[in-house]
This record gives C-alpha cells, sequence and structure tokens, in this order.
C-alpha cells in the first residue's frame, strides 16, 4: 500500500454496517419490471458527473444548468463549513472551498496569445436601470433547481441597460458564460430555467455550454446573434457584455536570423520559433481549464509542436498504467533543459530532470513510433518501456501541474487514442534517426529547447 | 417460480447491496436514507430490463446520480452543514487523528472528479475494471484519471503526511 493510499483509507469515515434486506421476488418488490421508469427518468436526467457514464443521457441545456447553478450556489455558502469540518459531500458537488478573489476580468487564462485576448470591452458608462442597483448584491436566481431564490455567488457585473443586468460568474469554471437577470420589484433576476439566462462569453464558442472551445475571440455580430437566439434584446448588448475584446499586436518579436520570440502575455513564457511558423491558440480537451494551450505550425499549417501550460486538471491526460513486458524504446537524442521543475515522486526510478527527448517505440507491427519534446519521466530501463512515452515535465510549482511542449503528448497504446496525435511513424528505426537531420526536426527542437518559463 | 433473471437478480442484490449502501453512505449523513436510496438503485436496476444484469460499476454510477439528486431535492445548504458537522463531531468522538483530519481538509480542496475518483478507489474500494464501469470509461482511461488525482492529492497534502509512515 503506497503513502496516498494508506493516507486515503486511513481517513475513511465509519460507517454502520449496512442492513440485509433480504430479496426474494424482485418482481413483488419493485413491481413489475420495465414498468415504472420514472425514477431511472429522473435520475437519467442529472447524470453528468461524468457525462459518458453508464446512463449517458442527452441531458437538457437548461437543466444542466441548473443542476450546476444549483449545486455551485450550496456549495459556495458551505466554504467556512468545509475549511474546518471533515470529509467531503456527494462526487456531483463541487469544491468545498471559498471561491477566489475576484479577478479583474473573467478569465481565467494565465497567457493566452495576445491575438486572443479575452477582456470585454464595454462602453463607458453603464447606465442604471431606475433605482435599481446594478451590483451583484442584487441578484437573486429562482429554478436553480434549489428551493426558491438563491443570492447569485461571486458574481461580476457587467453591466446594467433597459431592464437587465450582463455579469459573469466568478468561480473557477465558469468564466466561458455570461449571465443575465431582468429587473423585477427591485431586484434582478436571474430565471435559469429561462433560455435568456446566459450565452457563451467572448472567448468560447462550441455547440453547446458543455461542448464548445474556449481561447478564442468572436465578433460583435456572432455575440448579437447570440443575445438574439437568446431572447436578449440585441441593442443592449454593449452596455450588459461590452465590445468584442480588441485585439492587440502579435507576441512576436523579430530576431536576427529568421526567427521570432514569442511571450505569453504575462510575459512569464516566452520560446524562439521560426518566423514562418505561426503561434496559435491550441485546442482544449473537455477538460482543460485556464492556462495557456498553443499549437505552432509550419508555413503548410502542419502542427510541429503543441504548448500546455498552467491548464488545471486535464482528464484527457494519460498517465502511467498498465504493465508487463512493454515495448522496445530507444533514445535517439536529447539535451537538459533549465526549466522549472517538481517531481511528482523524487523515489520513481523513471524521474528525471526536465530534458528535450527524442524517443522511438518499435510497437511490434513493424512500424516506428517516435515523439520529440520535453519530459521528466524515463521510458523506461534496459530499453524496455513499460507504459506509455509522455512527453510532459512535473511541476513547477506547488500546484505540480505538468506542461507540456512536444510533437506528442503521449506515444504508444493510449485510450483515447487521440492523445497520440502528432505521433511521427516511420517505417523502420533507421528512419527515425534520418529524421534528425531534416530542417523540421532541427526547427523544432531549437524551438523547444529555447523555451523558458518564470513561474 | 422464479424466472432466471429474477435469480441473478437476487445474487446481484445479495453480492452488491453493501457496497451501493456503503458508497451513499459515506456521502450522505441520514443512514435510513442511505438505505432508501440504495434500494432505489436496485429499483432501478430491475426496472431498466438490461439483458446483462448490471456489475458494481453501474450500480455505483446510478448511486451517484440518486445522490446528487438527493441534494438536490433537498435544503442542501443546511443539510451539508449538517452533515460537516456531523462529522466534526463524530471526528471528536472516535479520536481520529489529525492525520485523518488533514486528509479531509485536502479531499474538500480537491475537484470534484478528482475527489470522487480516489473515493471510489480506496473507500469504495472499486478494481479499476469497475472504476472505469462506474465512470463510463475504459481501463485505462479510469487509471489516467487515478493518476491524476493522485498527483492533485499529492500537491495538496502536507509534505510531512507523505512522508511520515504508519506500521
Amino acid at each position: 500500500m503506497d503513502r496516498i493510499e494508506q493516507l486515503m483509507r486511513d481517513a475513511k469515515p465509519v460507517v454502520a454496517e449496512p442492513p440485509r434486506p433480504a430479496l426474494t421476488d424482485p418482481q413483488a418488490v419493485f413491481g413489475r419490471a420495465g414498468t415504472a421508469p420514472m425514477l431511472s427518468e429522473e435520475v437519467r436526467t442529472f447524470s453528468d458527473d461524468y457525462a459518458d457514464g453508464p446512463l449517458d443521457p442527452p441531458i437538457d441545456l437548461h437543466r444542466a444548468s441548473k443542476r450546476r447553478w444549483g449545486l455551485r450556489a450550496a456549495v459556495v455558502g458551505l466554504a467556512a463549513a468545509a475549511a474546518a469540518a471533515a470529509v467531503v459531500v456527494a462526487g456531483n458537488l463541487g469544491s468545498l472551498v471559498p471561491a477566489p478573489a475576484p479577478p479583474a476580468v473573467s478569465s481565467t487564462a494565465t497567457g493566452q496569445p495576445t491575438d486572443a485576448t479575452s477582456t470585454p470591452t464595454p462602453s463607458p458608462g453603464f447606465p442604471t436601470t431606475g433605482s435599481a442597483e446594478c451590483s451583484s448584491s442584487n441578484i437573486s436566481t429562482i429554478n436553480s433547481g434549489a428551493p426558491g431564490e438563491l443570492p447569485a455567488p461571486q458574481s461580476d457585473v457587467i453591466g446594467c441597460a433597459g431592464g437587465w443586468m450582463g455579469y459573469s460568474r466568478l468561480e473557477p469554471g465558469w468564466d466561458g458564460e455570461y449571465y443575465f437577470a431582468k429587473l423585477q420589484n427591485g431586484r434582478f433576476v436571474t430565471d435559469l430555467s429561462a433560455k435568456w439566462s446566459r450565452v457563451m462569453s467572448w472567448n468560447c464558442r462550441g455547440v453547446s455550454f458543455d461542448v464548445g472551445t474556449c481561447g478564442v475571440v468572436v465578433t460583435n455580430q456572432e455575440m448579437d446573434e447570440r443575445f438574439a437566439a437568446a431572447g436578449i434584446p440585441v441593442e443592449l448588448r454593449p452596455q450588459l457584455v461590452g465590445d468584442q475584446p480588441a485585439t492587440q499586436p502579435g507576441p512576436t518579436a523579430s530576431v536576427a536570423d529568421g526567427w521570432k520570440v514569442y511571450a505569453s502575455a504575462d510575459g512569464k513564457l516566452s520560446f524562439s520559433h521560426p518566423e514562418s511558423w505561426r503561434v496559435v491558440p491550441g485546442e482544449r480537451g473537455p477538460g482543460d481549464s485556464g492556462g495557456l494551450i498553443l499549437a505552432i505550425e509550419d508555413e503548410g499549417k502542419k502542427i510541429v509542436a503543441r504548448l500546455a501550460y498552467g491548464t488545471v486538471q486535464n482528464q484527457g491526460r494519460p498517465g502511467p498504467g498498465g504493465s508487463g513486458p512493454g515495448l522496445a524504446y530507444t533514445v535517439l537524442d536529447y539535451v537538459e533543459v533549465p526549466l522549472p521543475y517538481q517531481p511528482f515522486d523524487a523515489t520513481s526510478p523513471l524521474a528525471v530532470s526536465p530534458r528535450f527527448a527524442y524517443r522511438a517505440l518499435e510497437n511490434g507491427d513493424g512500424k516506428v513510433l517516435a515523439s520529440y519534446g520535453l519530459t521528466s519521466t524515463l521510458a523506461g530501463s534496459e530499453g524496455r518501456a513499460p507504459y506509455q512515452v509522455i512527453n510532459e515535465i512535473d511541476g513547477p510549482g506547488s500546484g505540480f501541474d505538468p506542461y507540456m511542449f512536444a510533437s506528442a503528448f503521449v506515444i504508444g497504446q493510449v485510450d483515447p487514442p487521440e492523445m497520440t496525435r502528432g505521433t511521427l511513424t516511420f517505417g523502420t528505426m533507421d528512419e527515425a534517426i534520418a529524421y534528425m537531420q531534416t530542417a523540421e526536426y532541427k526547427n523544432a527542437k531549437r524551438m523547444i529547447t529555447s523555451l523558458r518559463i518564470t513561474p | 417460480m422464479l424466472a432466471t433473471r429474477e435469480h441473478q437478480f437476487i445474487a446481484m442484490h445479495t453480492e452488491h447491496f453493501g457496497r451501493v449502501y456503503r458508497y451513499i453512505a459515506y456521502r450522505i449523513s441520514d443512514a435510513q436514507r442511505a438505505e432508501e436510496l440504495a434500494s432505489d438503485v436496485f429499483r432501478i436496476a430491475w426496472e431498466k430490463q438490461n439483458p446483462d444484469v448490471p456489475g458494481i460499476g453501474w450500480l455505483i454510477a446510478t448511486a451517484r446520480n440518486l445522490v446528487g439528486n438527493e441534494y438536490r431535492g433537498r435544503q442542501r445548504e443546511r443539510s451539508l452543514t449538517e452533515r460537516l458537522a456531523d462529522q466534526a463531531r463524530a471526528a471528536a468522538q472516535t479520536h481520529r487523528s489529525p492525520e485523518a483530519a488533514a486528509v479531509a481538509d485536502v479531499l474538500s480542496r480537491l475537484n470534484d472528479k478528482d475527489r470522487e475518483v480516489l473515493m471510489l478507489s480506496y473507500w469504495d474500494e472499486l478494481t479499476t475494471a469497475e472504476l472505469a464501469a462506474s465512470l463510463g470509461c475504459s481501463v485505462s482511461a479510469a487509471g489516467v484519471r487515478l493518476h491524476r488525482a493522485r498527483k492533485a492529492f499529492a500537491s495538496a497534502v502536507p509534505s510531512h503526511l507523505m512522508s511520515e509512515r504508519q506500521g
């Protein structure tokens, strides 16, 4: 038993022995099978903890919204108690921690490319509506799933006009949406069962609130269309959510030999790349929250490398798993790099200082799979990789949030296989070795090893 | 005379009722309600008429949704506050170690998915295959989620706890 398992098991609550009701005739107890699905249906509607779960329901957008809102609302009120007390509540509930201090804007990105900033640009002089106070303390929500009205927790009001209020939520994970409230008896009320209660924010786009891509900037026209579709007066859009965030000059600066320097908006991360390559916002996975996700494209728009830094709990990333003899692997090239590093498990024989590595796996069917990128985990020992080859560095700080800058995040047999995108495939090991002489490899290596991070 | 499916269902009920009950009892404070919800899980399983008798993963997934509904249907703030207060009192009464309290605090600070994966693995003692069935993902992905959850736990737990070993 390892230390984490030991700690968890020692903290396991003591519950009474379960009753052992004898079940001798299910039909007598539960009725005829298939005749009373009401409870099942209700459960299906509210099963989203793992949306791809066994019940796998198509969740109604507004009901899902109500649920999430209600749960979050309940949780925020308990933050202080949670800090002082013991264990935890249902898995469906959000984190029992106090909401963070309000940021200046409702974006959690630490350094999106500056051509994709997400700060709304509200029109000056937001009008208030009559004598109603245009502030977060004057918001109520109804139809949240909880009885009665709830105050809207931790909201950042953007503006009020024409009996409407636009605001954003400040809890982590809610930055992709704007919420709206209508003036009723002196208070702004958000009816979460109403279509007008929210729209996607400037920096997100997608088919629904649960399936979307953030790190983009939509146009005024697109936002107006969202308002119209939701039934919110389009003419109030500038007052309620501002105007399209201004795009800023590109983040790169030319250097002498045909290379540019990319720097994140906060200046904490930088790397150089060929002038002809483009740094674009990368595709976010469903588990990504916040942080910086980039893709670097060559002249032909082929993605040469992906970078992810400061993202929170990417559920889509693989970790070591499985066992067995593993696959034969070869380190074809490596160089250590001066980057922040906090090993997840310093005692692991596979933990290693940060480095750029070009590694190849022989997968047994005659093909050679390879990837280049930063890593702090050896592929294996004695030429056998028991797990996948992972291009990721642990750290950099106490958060242990790993970061990557590589052609592919992982190579090997991985589920889901999308995580292996960017894998280089060669017919023979000689071909993999020859690839190191190409301009693409040399430029990619120079680019990746130029990464500098100030945590 | 019971049909084959009924025999299978009774066997499944006998085998898994305790685990399903404990799963719920770890997450809500009312033992009687936990028992009712556990029964509801099996009622749903019966009503669904799946061609195969569901396994523990399906049952746990259904229990998770019922627990979520339970919070939705109650005065959540009050009931959760009571639960937390109950647990604080229980901890004092049973002289649970400061270490356990610290772990509880760490759990409270994890995101809900990490917390659930850890609880499923170490409290509900699901195997990786059962975890996968409960989460509706592949075994490999379940391993990934557990790995990530462990990392999050390790990053949040006080360092002295990670180095202390008992027994």
